[in-house]
């Protein structure tokens, strides 16, 4: 696996050409790690160099086994794969079939690289979940429509579900509220978003900490009520024994005797 | 009756422009072409009953090839031989030389140009 990088960073560094090569329409959605699985050496460098020119991460494969098993390691994961359909091993339409097939890689785009007399295998892949396909010989500003086109599609379907994973968040705060579990920490960062996910997080904080306070309360006026409660049962329970005719009697008895002592007193 | 053009000669100047004019990278293209399609045509050339699908792949690459350096009339004869492998006819000694033939013209072709002065 070889890995070039982009120089649309370092304009600076490029000639006026290089520079107008770079402008900043050639990647609007910012720079993209690119797979490139192709056999052939001159496509792939090829491929590898428009990539660069636009600013994005070229990684170059040169068949079909060394791709997946880049792709199912996960490390420094690709934005889009461009995928040529004749190679020798895993050819391009098995590749495809097994990305497609893979949960965790089926969401990856891939742009089919064909020649013209492909088109039926084209179709084929396109039916079997290719993004689209870029035909050789390549035509830069084609290569360049067409990766841009299915790096906003990646763009936007990553906001989208980074949004539900926000929304499931959220919903799971809800339950965790409701059964009392609730961690306002776990919702800090959507919190921090200002948009209307966010504003709701916050009013599941404020919620959460209403509640909190309530409680809070409710426990002190329960508290004080036992404390209450408890003073009147001893009080209730003094006056029964007082009111006794036994106790009478030995009050009377208690009396009786402290006057007789008071009296035998020198 | 007009013949296709052979070579067409703005595909290397347009892949200058492609690489922001890197007459090396560009170069090194060509000099890869030209070490690797001797083996392509060796390929080809496998005796009766060789592996059909590899012989297929040979025509596939050396077509790719030249038409990304121009070599037209190359790619053409090369992409004809790749379809009668995968329709399970091998390439006839007689194709292969007329293929040999382009290939020789088609580097004559790119090495005659300017860029590389």
């Amino acid at each position: 696996m070889e890995v070039t990088r982009g120089s649309r960073g370092d304009v600076t560094g490029l000639t006026t050409h290089e520079a107008a090569a770079t402008g900043a329409d050639a990647a609007p959605h910012g720079p993209a790690r690119v797979l490139v699985v192709d056999d052939g050496e001159i496509n792939r460098r090829l491929l590898g160099r428009l990539l660069e020119q636009d600013g994005h991460i070229a990684v170059l494969a040169t068949d079909g086994e060394e791709a997946l098993a880049m792709l199912r390691r996960g490390e420094d994961p690709v934005d889009v794969v461009l995928l040529d359909i004749l190679m020798p091993g895993i050819d391009g339409q098995e590749v495809l079939r097994q990305i497609k097939g893979d949960d965790a890689l089926r969401h990856l785009p891939v742009i089919m690289i064909s020649s013209l007399e492909d088109i039926t295998t084209v179709i084929q892949c396109i039916e079997g979940g290719a993004a689209d396909y870029l035909q050789k010989p390549f035509n830069r500003a084609v290569l360049r429509a067409r990766l841009n086109a299915t790096l906003a599609d990646k763009r936007l379907r990553d906001r989208e579900m980074e949004y539900l994973d926000r929304v499931r968040a959220l919903t799971d705060a809800a339950v965790a509220l409701e059964s009392g579990d609730f961690q306002s920490t776990e919702l800090e960062e959507i919190a921090q978003r200002e948009d209307p996910l966010g504003h709701l997080a916050r009013v599941l904080v404020d919620v959460a900490e209403e509640v909190k306070r309530r409680e809070r309360r409710l426990q002190e006026q329960v508290r004080a009520l036992t404390i209450q409660i408890d003073r009147d049962e001893q009080q209730s329970r003094v006056a029964e024994i007082t009111s006794t005719d036994y106790f009478r009697e030995l009050r009377e008895q208690a009396h009786d005797l402290r006057s007789s002592l008071s009296k035998g007193a020198p | 009756m007009t013949h296709p053009a052979t070579f067409d000669e703005t595909t290397i100047t347009q892949l200058l422009v492609d690489t922001g004019d890197d007459v090396e990278f560009v170069r090194e293209l060509v000099d890869t072409f030209i070490a690797d399609a001797p083996a392509l045509l060796e390929e080809l050339r496998a005796p009766a009953g060789a592996d059909l699908e590899a012989q297929r792949r040979a025509a596939h690459s050396l077509a790719s090839n030249a038409s990304t350096l121009g070599a037209l009339e190359l790619s053409r004869l090369a992409r004809a031989v790749e379809h009668q492998a995968r329709d399970g006819v091998a390439p006839s000694a007689a194709a292969l030389d007329v293929v040999a033939a382009a290939l020789t013209s088609a580097v004559a072709s790119i090495e005659a140009l300017d860029v590389w002065k």
